[in-house]
C-alpha cells in the first residue's frame, strides 16, 4: 500500500465520523464560544470541514507560504451549519482526487513552509500531510467534542465510546 | 527496530513535547473540575492522556484486550499526572523500539461483552486506538485550559496565546 493510499484509508474511516459531529452543532449556536480566547463554535466547525482539502492543496507547493496567522479572516465565520457541510463535502472530494496523486517518492521528498522569510517547517511531505491533514484534525474534532457537550448535544463515539454512545464498531456487541 | 513500527515510533517521539506541553499547564488546584456534568474532569482527561502511552505495551505484549476490564489509572495531584506520562511515554518507546515486523504485522483483538469489536494487525491498533486517540483527548483538554484561563501552549499551530511561527 502507497503511503497516499495509506492516508486515504484512513480518511475514508474518520470522515463519516467527522460528518457526524458538524451535523449535531445547533444552527442558533454557530457564534457561540466557550471562552473569550476561543473560535467561536461556527469558526471551529468550519475549520474542521476546510482542513483536509485545504492541507492537500497546500502541499502542491514546494515551499508553501505559511498564512497569516493573526489575521482573523483565516477562521472565517460561517452563516449557516448547510454552508460547514457543503465546504466538507469539497474538502472530501479535494483530498479523493489530489492525495492519490503523490507518489512515495513525493511524500519523501523534503518540504518547506516558509513563514514570512523565514523556514516555518522542513519535513517530508508525507510526515506534514500525517500532522496536518489527519492528527491536527482529530485534536480539533476532539476540541469540538467539548463544545457539543457543553452545548448538551450528544457527542458522537469516535475511538471509543462518548457518554452518550458507542462507536460503530461497538454497536454489534451492545445489539447482540 | 523493524521497519512497519517505524514511523509510530518517530511521530510518537514527535508528539512527546507537545503532549508534556499541556501535561504541565493542569493546574494542581482544578483536577475536579469539570466543564459539564456528564464531561470527565479535569484530572480524570489529564491521567487519560497520559495513560494512553501505555497502551504501547499492551499491544506489544498481548494479543487481546476486554475493553472495561481495567479500571482507569486514578491521578490524585499533577506530579502523579505528570509522572505517569514520562513512565508510560519511556515504556512505549522501549516497546515500540523492541517491535519486530512480525509482531507489529500480527494481529490484536479488541473484545467488549463477549464478542469480538476488531481484530487488526497491531501497527494498525497503535495508529488509531494510541496514537490519533491520544489527539483527540489532547484536543478536549487544551479546551479544558482555555476554559481554566490557563495560556494553551502550541500543539500543532498557533494558539490565541502562543505563536510557534512567529
Amino acid at each position: 500500500m502507497s503511503i497516499a493510499e495509506s492516508l486515504l484509508a484512513e480518511f475514508e474511516v474518520q470522515a463519516p465520523v467527522t460528518r457526524r459531529f458538524l451535523e449535531r452543532l445547533p444552527e442558533d449556536k454557530l457564534t457561540w464560544k466557550p471562552h473569550e480566547k476561543s473560535m467561536t463554535a461556527g469558526q471551529l466547525a468550519f475549520h474542521i470541514a476546510a482542513v483536509p482539502g485545504g492541507v492537500i492543496r497546500f502541499v502542491q507547493n514546494n515551499p508553501a507560504q505559511a498564512p497569516d496567522f493573526r489575521n482573523a479572516a483565516r477562521f472565517p465565520q460561517p452563516a449557516s451549519g448547510e454552508e460547514i457541510l457543503k465546504t466538507f463535502e469539497e474538502s472530501i472530494a479535494t483530498v479523493r482526487s489530489m492525495l492519490p496523486k503523490v507518489d512515495d517518492a513525493a511524500m519523501a521528498e523534503t518540504w518547506r513552509m516558509l513563514a514570512g522569510e523565514r523556514e516555518g517547517l522542513v519535513q517530508p511531505r508525507g510526515e506534514f500531510l500525517r500532522d496536518v491533514m489527519l492528527s491536527h484534525w482529530y485534536q480539533h474534532r476532539g476540541q469540538f467534542s467539548v463544545y457539543l457537550r457543553m452545548l448538551s448535544v450528544a457527542v458522537p463515539a469516535t475511538w471509543g465510546p462518548s457518554a452518550d454512545e458507542l462507536p460503530a464498531f461497538m454497536q454489534k456487541a451492545q445489539s447482540a | 527496530m523493524a521497519a512497519i513500527v517505524a514511523p509510530i515510533l518517530s511521530e510518537f517521539r514527535e508528539e512527546i513535547p507537545a503532549t508534556r506541553r499541556v501535561l504541565e499547564r493542569v493546574p494542581a488546584d482544578k483536577l475536579a473540575w469539570k466543564p459539564h456534568p456528564k464531561s470527565r474532569s479535569l484530572g480524570e482527561l489529564a491521567m487519560h492522556v497520559a495513560s494512553i502511552p501505555a497502551m504501547a505495551e499492551r499491544i506489544a505484549k498481548t494479543d487481546e484486550f476486554t475493553a472495561g476490564s481495567a479500571a482507569p489509572a486514578v491521578a490524585n495531584t499533577v506530579e502523579d499526572i505528570r509522572a505517569a506520562f514520562e513512565k508510560n511515554a519511556r515504556a512505549a518507546e522501549e516497546h515500540l523500539g523492541q517491535m519486530s515486523d512480525q509482531t507489529a504485522q500480527g494481529n490484536w483483538r479488541l473484545v467488549f461483552r463477549g464478542k469480538e469489536i476488531f481484530n487488526k494487525p497491531r501497527a494498525a491498533v497503535l495508529r488509531t486506538t494510541m496514537l490519533n486517540h491520544m489527539y483527540h483527548h489532547r484536543g478536549q483538554l487544551s479546551v479544558y485550559l482555555r476554559l481554566l484561563d490557563v495560556p494553551v501552549p502550541v500543539v500543532y499551530g498557533p494558539t490565541a496565546d502562543e505563536n510557534p511561527f512567529a
